[in-house]
């Protein structure tokens, strides 16, 4: 099961950061990864560009017409391939659904993120119709607190809690050493810890959503 | 860049990584994009490829371009504007060099041999 797209149809929401974390942390942990960038900001291939020595494969140019077979190809050779699409409702965004094992759907503890977020699923909600298969997808909290979380923060979760949402417990949390991963172009495990405050606490919060990840793709393979 | 002299990147590998294979639920999919299409397409997910809006040029890249005025008789300008037209309505410029070109004049101005 190893197609993984990143989706939310509002820009800002965390969808490159939660894929670079997300591929750069397995490739590093031996996990075979190609990161497709549909984004046309192309915030990844740009990242590709530094001197990281992380096995990720990053593939950039993709339009409406290759983003199917792009992703075929991939998933034929590589255990996870992950898609960061781009920031708005769009037919590459439909298309890349259609091919899915699982829709990751970022969002930030705001009405607008989650109300953006409720789009992505109705999308799957159609495509799951029209394919006649279960297109599975979870939400994941990005640029929340690592301390104690805010009310409206609280207030959100609870809210898509009782729209029995399927969310990660981990949530990507706001950190340093995500924003550092774009500058400096390198992976979690790259980045100078005395450069860069809380690397430590990112890996660890990384290799938490990758454990919950695994975790819920060998149960479903297993079902 | 930090070494991880520790291993703690490869320390905190997930348990059942290494079974996880290639492979996916959407790769067989026989689905046709047209109806995938339509399906997006009723709430807002539609095309943004602009692609089959881009003007395609329609005459051949010019380099530089200069001017070139000149008077001729009636007759003999009547005869190449129709020569243009004839050819396939070639711009003046290019009815010269369709002309040029049949004479075997080169870039030097002289006629092949």
């Amino acid at each position: 099961m190893p197609v993984i797209v990143v989706a939310n149809p509002k820009g800002g929401a965390g969808k490159s950061t939660t894929t670079l974390v997300l591929g750069t942390t397995i490739a590093d942990q031996g996990g075979t990864v190609t990161i497709i960038d549909a984004d046309p900001n192309r915030p990844i291939v740009d990242w590709k560009t530094g001197e990281s020595q992380c096995p990720v494969k990053v593939i950039g140019d993709i339009t409406e017409q290759n983003i199917i077979e792009t992703i075929k190809e991939e998933a034929k050779r590589q255990q996870f391939v992950f898609v960061d699409l781009e920031g708005t409702a769009s037919r590459l965004s439909s298309r890349a659904i259609s091919r899915a094992d699982l829709v990751v759907i970022p969002i930030q503890a705001s009405a607008v993120d989650a109300r953006q977020a409720s789009r992505a699923v109705q999308l799957i909600s159609e495509e799951e119709q029209m394919l006649d298969r279960l297109i599975p997808f979870r939400v994941l909290f990005t640029r929340t607190s690592s301390l104690i979380p805010t009310k409206i923060e609280t207030d959100i979760v609870k809210g898509l809690r009782g729209a029995e949402l399927p969310m990660f417990t981990a949530h990507l949390n706001e950190r340093q050493a995500y924003k550092a991963l774009f500058v400096a172009r390198l992976s979690l495990r790259e980045l100078s810890t005395s450069d860069v405050n809380g690397v430590a606490g990112a890996q660890k919060n990384a290799a938490e959503i990758v454990e919950e990840l695994v975790s819920y793709i060998l149960e479903t393979e297993a079902a | 860049m930090s070494k991880d002299n520790f291993g703690f990147g490869t320390a905190r590998r997930p348990a059942g990584l290494d079974r996880i294979k290639p492979g996916g639920a959407g790769l067989e999919q026989q689905t046709p994009v047209k109806d995938i299409d339509r399906a997006g397409e009723a709430i807002g997910f539609t095309s943004r490829d602009t692609s089959e809006y881009d003007i395609v040029p329609t005459r051949r890249t010019l380099g530089p371009t200069t001017a070139m005025n000149m008077r001729a008789p009636i007759a003999m300008r009547n005869r190449f504007v129709e020569f243009c037209r004839l050819e396939g309505r070639l711009s003046y410029w290019e009815g010269i060099e369709r002309m040029m070109d049949e004479l075997g004049i080169d870039q030097s101005g002289r006629r092949k041999r």
